[in-house]
């Protein structure tokens, strides 16, 4: 075993400030698998969220812990839904489908319309969400917040139990870009349409959202009184729309977002889901040793590693595919890769590939958690 | 390219491909010509995304401008019959998932390229694959997903077609995020990928495959 000589937390800031610490912080995101673990249901968490702690500390035990709480959409219902794209209240309210015991899914749906554009420029995105949100969910303003109100609780609790025992939680609030909102509310096909068609409408709709934006995550994660901010990104990457696009569209407001929650002292985790290999360099324009950059996978993590180095830290990417159908062996060999080249010199935090998948094997799981805590080619 | 309006196409110019269209079915021209100019430009739109010039964004826009123009062509001399049709296709996204953004992308692709495409949907179980596969004959299936459930449906669809003694006539592709090659191994699949573009080129060596034997 390394000789451990700082706190999971003294750990975590020196990784993200691009220091030196004594081994690589292990973050896993193993809320989904902790509920097979325990023989539960999406279903019973969704209606007891009280129970998360319990569960999450149970597989914590079970694998001799790591080094801290980052979250997955399962710990932040309320927030989800005036900062991100509501897209699982949407798809609920629109289709009436529940899939029973399921992860967060998109059902691509145009319920946002071309004329709701002007409607967000005159009134900004409270002033729209107000008609907006009784259109979609049923639900007023009010009512949502109050929802929102009660997950903050629920974070703060366990925050508090989790400090407890010396296990920091990172993330309070998740949040989107415009482009990433209305993708969701439009649909990314008529988004897509929307960009080609109607850009300077669009540009207009994303500098009158932005304000609100920032302000409802600002709030939030006050409020929370949690140290991060997660940005959440999945459909503006390199694999669907080209650079000039990603400039105009994306890119200044993401930079925005950044620098206002660096500016309000957030550790700020840029995420990207699927893969934006294409735009990694970019994130050299973030500020040095406050953001950090995660990946479910897709994105060339190693890549990354070249070219963000000295600027941004690094969390990833054990991808679901190893974890449920690979071997320990598999598991080990790619963990002390990451650990080689993408956590050399440091600035790396190993996590799981986006959430660990609940059919995972447990002895996957438990063999990158003791890889990560125990692997340093330091002590080698 | 000698065609304005091939050339309106290849540019994704919507507005002057509609304007030309519209003169030209005005005019009496050859619906069959039209269509051949069309085409021409989404050819020449398909070089440029393997060259890297255009992206999926352009390939979703230069779809709905072409649904568009044929959607003008159609009512004036019936369905606009592919030229070519490579072959038949049925895809979905599998059980336990119902995200219906590749695949729908997927599926538009296929059919811009000629294919005949029976799309089930979402959520959709192995039985229902193989009745489809049955009673169209299509000698590709293609499977969908993003969640990490897609991994054993995936796997469980193709057990069903092998059970149902259609895997030697038919190949298997699967596509979605957490697509791997590892999956690929472990569902039984001929072929993987996480780029729609890409697997409709692949469905197009699958079906030339089939026809140099």
């Amino acid at each position: 075993m390394i000789p451990e000589t700082m706190t999971k937390w003294e750990r975590i800031q020196a990784t993200v400030s691009l220091e030196k610490t004594d081994r690589v912080p292990v973050l896993p995101m193993l809320e989904y698998y902790a509920l097979r673990y325990s023989g539960l249901t999406l279903v019973e968490l969704r209606r007891n969220p009280h129970m998360w702690y319990g569960t999450v500390r149970k597989l914590y035990d079970a694998l001799g812990g790591w080094d801290g709480i980052l979250g997955t959409a399962a710990y932040f219902p309320g927030m989800l839904v005036k900062t991100t794209t509501g897209s699982v209240a949407k798809a609920w309210a629109v289709t009436g489908t529940d899939i029973e015991d399921s992860e967060l899914q998109y059902m691509e749906h145009e319920v946002m319309t071309i004329e709701d554009y002007d409607k967000i420029i005159d009134r900004g995105w409270t002033g729209f969400l107000k008609e907006f949100l009784p259109r979609i969910l049923g639900r007023s303003l009010p009512q949502v917040n109050e929802g929102e109100e009660k997950a903050i609780n629920l974070y703060r609790e366990n925050a508090k139990l989790w400090e407890e025992i010396g296990v920091p939680t990172l993330f309070s609030t998740v949040v989107l870009t415009p482009m990433h909102v209305l993708s969701g509310y439009r649909s990314f096909l008529q988004f897509t349409l929307d960009l080609f068609r109607r850009p300077e409408k669009v540009l207009a709709a994303m500098d009158a959202m932005l304000p609100d934006l920032l302000d409802t995550a600002i709030n939030v994660a006050k409020r929370a009184g949690g140290p991060g901010v997660w940005l959440v990104c999945e459909r503006g990457s390199g694999a669907f729309y080209s650079p000039t696009f990603f400039e105009r569209f994306d890119l200044p407001y993401l930079k925005r977002m950044v620098e206002a929650f660096v500016s309000e002292g957030f550790i700020t985790m840029v995420y990207w889901e699927g893969d934006w290999t294409r735009n990694l360099h970019y994130l050299t324009e973030l500020p040095e040793g406050k953001c950090i950059f995660g990946t479910d996978g897709s994105t060339d993590l190693f890549k990354a590693k070249e070219i963000l180095r000295d600027k941004v830290c690094l969390l990833g990417d054990v991808p679901p595919d190893l974890l449920q159908l690979g071997t320990p062996s598999d598991v080990e060999a790619y963990v002390k890769r990451l650990i080689d080249e993408v956590g050399e010199g440091g600035g790396f935090i190993l996590s799981t590939g986006s959430a660990a998948p609940r059919k995972a094997k447990f002895e996957n799981i438990e063999k990158m958690l003791d890889v990560g805590k125990s692997y340093s080619p330091r002590f080698s | 390219m000698n065609s304005k309006l091939a050339e309106a196409m290849a540019d994704l110019d919507e507005s002057e491909v509609n304007k030309l269209v519209h003169e030209r079915v005005a005019a009496g021209e050859e619906d069959v010509a039209i269509i051949e100019e069309l085409r021409d430009g989404l050819d020449v739109i398909g070089q440029r995304y393997k060259s890297g010039s255009y992206f999926l964004a352009e390939l979703i826009f230069s779809a709905e401008i072409f649904k568009n123009a044929v959607s003008v062509i159609e009512p004036i001399i019936g369905k606009v019959e592919h030229r070519q049709v490579l072959g038949k296709v049925v895809i979905g996204t599998v059980l336990g998932d119902i995200h219906d953004l590749g695949k729908n992308i997927a599926a538009t692709l296929l059919r811009m390229a000629g294919f005949e495409v029976f799309d089930l949907g979402v959520d959709v179980g192995p039985q229902a694959f193989v009745k489809k596969l049955g009673e169209t004959e299509a000698s590709i299936l293609g499977l969908s997903g993003l969640l990490t459930v897609c991994f054993e449906s995936m796997k469980k669809t193709v057990d069903a077609v092998v059970a149902a003694g259609l895997r030697p006539n038919v190949k298997i592709i699967i596509g979605g995020g957490t697509v791997t090659e590892r999956l690929r191994q472990y569902a039984g699949a001929d072929a993987y990928t996480n780029s729609a573009f890409e697997g409709t080129e692949i469905c197009r060596q699958f079906v030339s495959e089939v026809s140099t034997i």
